[in-house]
Order: structure tokens, then sequence, then C-alpha cells
């Protein structure tokens, strides 16, 4: 959660200064593995959504976080792009399919990366992140942002009889609870 | 010249201090003991932006979650 957090939030301390410079980045760290190593959200997810929520005004929160939590559940990641600069090709690369630290971990590991591999997946995935969520930044205040997330279609279809309204979700049901429609 | 003990002298030094303190607080009020963190919390969202750059936030969401675990 700090290095996605701070990969965006150090660059305007530089360049702007204050409230950014005496902002206490360390207030994030508690998001490692998915809080507290729960596995719950991905810290790097946790970390750019606290820094868009400072950034955007709140009636676009939402939209914005959702680009770039779609974006990262539906890509092949980490990217190549680090590759030269760790020296540690990425060989196992996996679509996470969801936020959750604990689902989008499992499944890179059951591809079987090497320990050095390993050491390097979360932070490569992060700067991907940060890379990811700066580009929509950008493109938000250059006023080029369009929102391209939609609801999947296998959510749309489970919330046709689990409507909620508490059971918050956007993720995609199926890979938990299985498609029981569909026996 | 005055005939203060050298603890009569630290026992004044302390409570002049101590009343400059009280008096920050009273007059310039708590937040100004900490100006940089008041500055932060005063200011209403959303904070400033400016263009940045994409492969800069690459690198450092890297190089920050590789040093600190998180």
């Amino acid at each position: 959660m700090f290095g996605g957090f701070n990969a965006i939030i150090s660059q305007l301390a530089e360049i702007i200064g204050e409230p950014f410079k005496s902002f206490p980045v360390e207030t994030t760290w508690y998001g490692l593995g998915g809080v507290s190593k729960w596995g719950t959200i991905c810290g790097a997810l946790n970390g750019i959504s606290f820094a868009t929520n400072l950034l955007v005004p709140q009636k676009d929160v939402e939209a914005i976080c959702n680009e770039v939590i779609e974006w990262h559940n539906t890509t092949l990641l980490p990217s190549t792009a680090l590759d030269n600069y760790t020296g540690v090709p990425s060989k196992v690369r996996v679509v996470p399919g969801s936020p959750l630290c604990h689902i989008s971990r499992s499944k890179f590991e059951a591809g079987k990366p090497s320990q050095a591999e390993i050491a390097e997946r979360c932070s490569k995935l992060t700067g991907d992140i940060a890379a990811k969520t700066v580009e929509v930044l950008n493109a938000y205040y250059s006023g080029k942002f369009v929102p391209t997330f939609n609801v999947s279609d296998e959510v749309i279809n489970c919330k046709r009889c689990h409507p909620g309204p508490r059971s918050y979700g956007m993720m995609d049901c199926t890979p938990c609870h299985g498609d029981h429609t569909k026996k | 010249m005055s005939n203060l003990s050298r603890r009569e002298f630290l026992v004044g030094a302390s409570g002049f201090a101590a009343g400059a303190t009280v008096g920050a607080v009273l007059g310039g009020g708590v937040l100004d003991l900490f100006p940089a963190t008041a500055k932060a919390a005063q200011t209403s969202l959303p904070w400033p932006y400016v263009q940045l750059d994409v492969e800069k936030a690459r690198i450092r969401g890297y190089k920050f979650t590789k040093s600190s675990g998180s």
C-alpha cells in the first residue's frame, strides 16, 4: 500500500510541496498483504485508491478507482516493463481476476515462479498499478478520461437473485462461489 | 547585581518556559506547535494535481514496495 500511495504522493511532494510534503505516508504501511497479511484488498490497489481519494473530487473517486481496479483484474501482470530495471524477467505472469491479494497471489504461485520472481512480483505489480493510475489521473485532469468500467455479465447474472442491498461487490463471484445457474 | 541562587534561577527559567508554552497554546492555538501537520489537516479535498511521469511512478511504486514490504 505504501508503495502505490507514495509512488504518486512523493512526486507531488517534490513538484508542489505542501500539503504532500508533510503528509505522513507511513500511515499506509498497514496495507501490506491485503491489510496486515489478511489477503483482502491488494495493497497496491488500496494505496492508489487512497491517493485518488485525495486528488479527485469525491463524485469521481469511484470511477477512477473502478477503472484501475478493473484494469488490474483483467490484465496480464506483472508487465515486462521493469524486467530490465530489476534484472529479473517476469516469466510467470497471470491475469489476477480479482482485487483480492489472496486470489491474485495464489494464481501467480500456481504458475511455479522462481524464488527471484516471487521476491519481485508484488513490487513490480505495484509499479504497474501506480503507472496505470498516473496514466488515468493525467487523462482525468486533461479532460480526456473516458470511463470504460462496466459490471461484468457474470456479476449481473448473480445479482439478479442476490441483489443486496448490503452485499456490496463488483468482483466476479464465480471463482469463490461457482455458478449454480449453469449446472 | 541580583542575589538569585542557581536553584532560584533555574526554577524561574523553567517557569518562564512553561508559561511561554501555555501562552503559545492559548494565544496561537495548539496547531501552532505542529505547523506542518496543521497545514496538511486544514487543506480541504481534493488536493492539487499536476501531470505526473508515468514511468517514474512505475519505478517508485516498485522501489517503495521493495524497500518497505508494503
